[in-house]
């Protein structure tokens, strides 16, 4: 019996040393309207469009506005748009972009990745 | 130590011929020998020489006030021409303390024979006095052939078997350890033993360290690098990409403990053995290398430490034998600790951010300076060249507060021994 109280204490003690414990916060995810979230979006030539948003205008609805700083690259896949993402060294094809929430109605996009915006990014 | 005695006393002491005085105790002329306490026995020097024959006991009696705490008297008597001293105890009978020098000690062999008598209380300190090793009695033997007139009748010592030493009548037996309280109640530079008991003491007692410590740290992350556990809980935080302090919006996030590398310092330690296992020791400290940046505005690492410890000693009478001597310690002190880890941060993208450039994920270099106070245990192993110098390896863990963080030390170093 103390054997088997001792594999439990120590299965709990390895447990909250690999961080498995029943505490773990959620952790939100960036939208489409999230400033500093990088969106990959198909484009009319095939590939892709990585864009990053800034700020959004209106209620939230279908008719909300966002504005993006558009990058000049063009990943062929949503893994590659996010490994670029990860780079703070991208060249930008367009300080400020507006476009509309329905843009993405009938495309393919992911949110794939984050960063916070910089003042100078915000000054776009 | 105190004179425990000044006041009158009467006392007799008797030797061969018997010799029955009854003096005031002031001591006049405590030689620079003396032990604390009263002297019994204040005798002019002519007055403290008697003769005897060959083959004869020299008896011993000493007469002891019954308010004087007396729980031994030790007779020590040097035979002509032998090297040490030796001691007998005197047994009580009534008032008096009575005892003989052994007539097979006397023996055949002409000369002087020197003693003195040393009185102990119940804990072994000598409380008083008549004699001492170098003002002592004498007794000159004669032999027969030139002093007739001290010729025993029966000029022949009794068989030992007959009468043991001890025995009540027979003959005072040898005493094989001196009791004592402190070194001063030994002489012939032994000094009192933890047992009460003189002895030639081969243990260092004193020892003076210098070791070289590393440390390893394992602190939590969890929360690590928010502003609150960098303002409040001792961690200060650095983005890889660019250096600057962290003061994103992480998410808090399970994260397991890191192990990271914690200060090196150079301890000095003086330790002091207390019994024959036993030490107690302190041990400073300075971090010469480890510690880590500091956020603006706070507080600058410590490097200096300060430890007690205690040392548990395995084995039996470690300090008195060669071979390795193998150790359990348990310290408290005060010491900064910097522990360098890694720390990964999720960003909450929700939050407002008020520092551009976090990534959604990213991991900082951070340091947690842990302390102020800690708590220590540990084992280690020293091992004696020769009768000074020891080499010593340590392991020892330790908890900080009220900034927690453990540390595991390894130590290694040298120590010196001290009379």
């Amino acid at each position: 019996m103390v054997f088997y109280r001792g594999l439990k204490g120590l299965s709990v003690l390895l447990l909250l040393a690999l961080g498995c414990s029943a505490e773990a916060a959620p952790e939100p995810a960036p939208t489409l309207g999230t400033p500093g979230a990088f969106v990959a979006v198909a484009s009319d030539a095939g590939n892709l469009e990585l864009l990053r948003t800034l700020t959004s205008l209106g209620q939230g609805d279908a008719n909300e506005v966002l504005f993006f700083i558009r990058y000049a690259a063009r990943p062929e896949t949503f893994e590659v748009a996010r490994e670029l993402s990860k780079s703070h060294e991208l060249a930008v094809a367009s300080e400020l972009t507006l476009i509309g929430e329905r843009y993405f109605d009938d495309r393919a996009f992911q949110i794939v990745w984050f960063r916070s915006l910089t003042e100078a990014e915000q000054s776009y | 130590m105190t004179r425990r005695r000044t006041s009158h006393v009467t006392v007799a002491l008797a030797s061969v011929p018997l010799v029955l005085l009854s003096l005031g105790a002031k001591a006049r002329e405590v030689d620079a020998e003396a032990p604390p306490g009263p002297q019994l026995l204040h005798v002019p020097a002519k007055a403290k020489s008697a003769e005897q024959g060959i083959l004869t006991p020299a008896p011993i009696a000493l007469e002891i006030p019954a308010d004087l705490p007396a729980r031994r008297v030790l007779l020590h008597y040097l035979i002509f021409g032998a090297k040490d001293w030796r001691s007998i105890e005197l047994h009580r009978e009534g008032r008096r303390y009575v005892g003989a020098i052994p007539c097979l000690e006397v023996s055949t062999i002409t000369g002087e024979i020197r003693y003195y008598i040393r009185v102990h209380d119940a804990a072994g300190a000598v409380i008083a006095f008549s004699g001492t090793r170098s003002s002592p009695y004498r007794v000159s033997v004669h032999h027969s052939s030139t002093r007739s007139d001290l010729a025993s009748s029966e000029q022949r010592c009794p068989d030992p078997a007959d009468c043991p030493p001890g025995l009540p009548g027979c003959p005072s037996a040898a005493v094989e350890r001196l009791p004592c309280e402190r070194d001063a109640d030994c002489e012939g530079g032994d000094t009192c033993g933890w047992d009460g008991f003189c002895a030639e003491d081969p243990r260092r007692r004193n020892w003076l360290g210098l070791e070289v410590s590393q440390g390893i740290g394992v602190a939590p992350t969890r929360g690590a690098c928010s502003v609150y556990s960098q303002e409040s809980e001792g961690y200060a935080c650095y983005r890889q990409s660019d250096g600057s302090v962290y003061t994103g919006r992480p998410v808090y996030s399970n994260e397991p403990v890191r192990m990271g590398l914690a200060p090196t310092r150079f301890l000095v330690s003086y330790e002091r053995l207390l019994f024959y296992d036993t030490s107690v020791g302190l041990r400073l400290g300075y971090a010469f290398a480890g510690a880590g940046p500091t956020l603006p505005g706070a507080a600058d690492f410590v490097p200096y430490s300060a430890e007690l410890l205690a040392r548990h000693w395995l084995g039996r009478d470690p300090f008195a034998r060669a071979g390795p001597r193998v150790y359990l310690m348990v310290g408290v002190g005060a010491a900064q600790f910097d522990v360098a880890i890694d720390v990964r941060v999720r960003e909450d993208p929700t939050e407002v951010h008020a520092q551009g450039g976090n990534d959604l994920e990213q991991t900082l270099r951070a340091w947690k300076r842990a302390g102020d106070g800690f708590v220590e245990l540990g084992a280690g192993v020293v091992y004696p060249l020769g009768q000074r110098l020891a080499p010593t390896l340590e392991l020892s863990a330790c908890q900080t507060f009220p900034y927690a963080a453990t540390i595991f030390s390894a130590n290694a170093g040298i120590r010196v021994g001290l009379p």
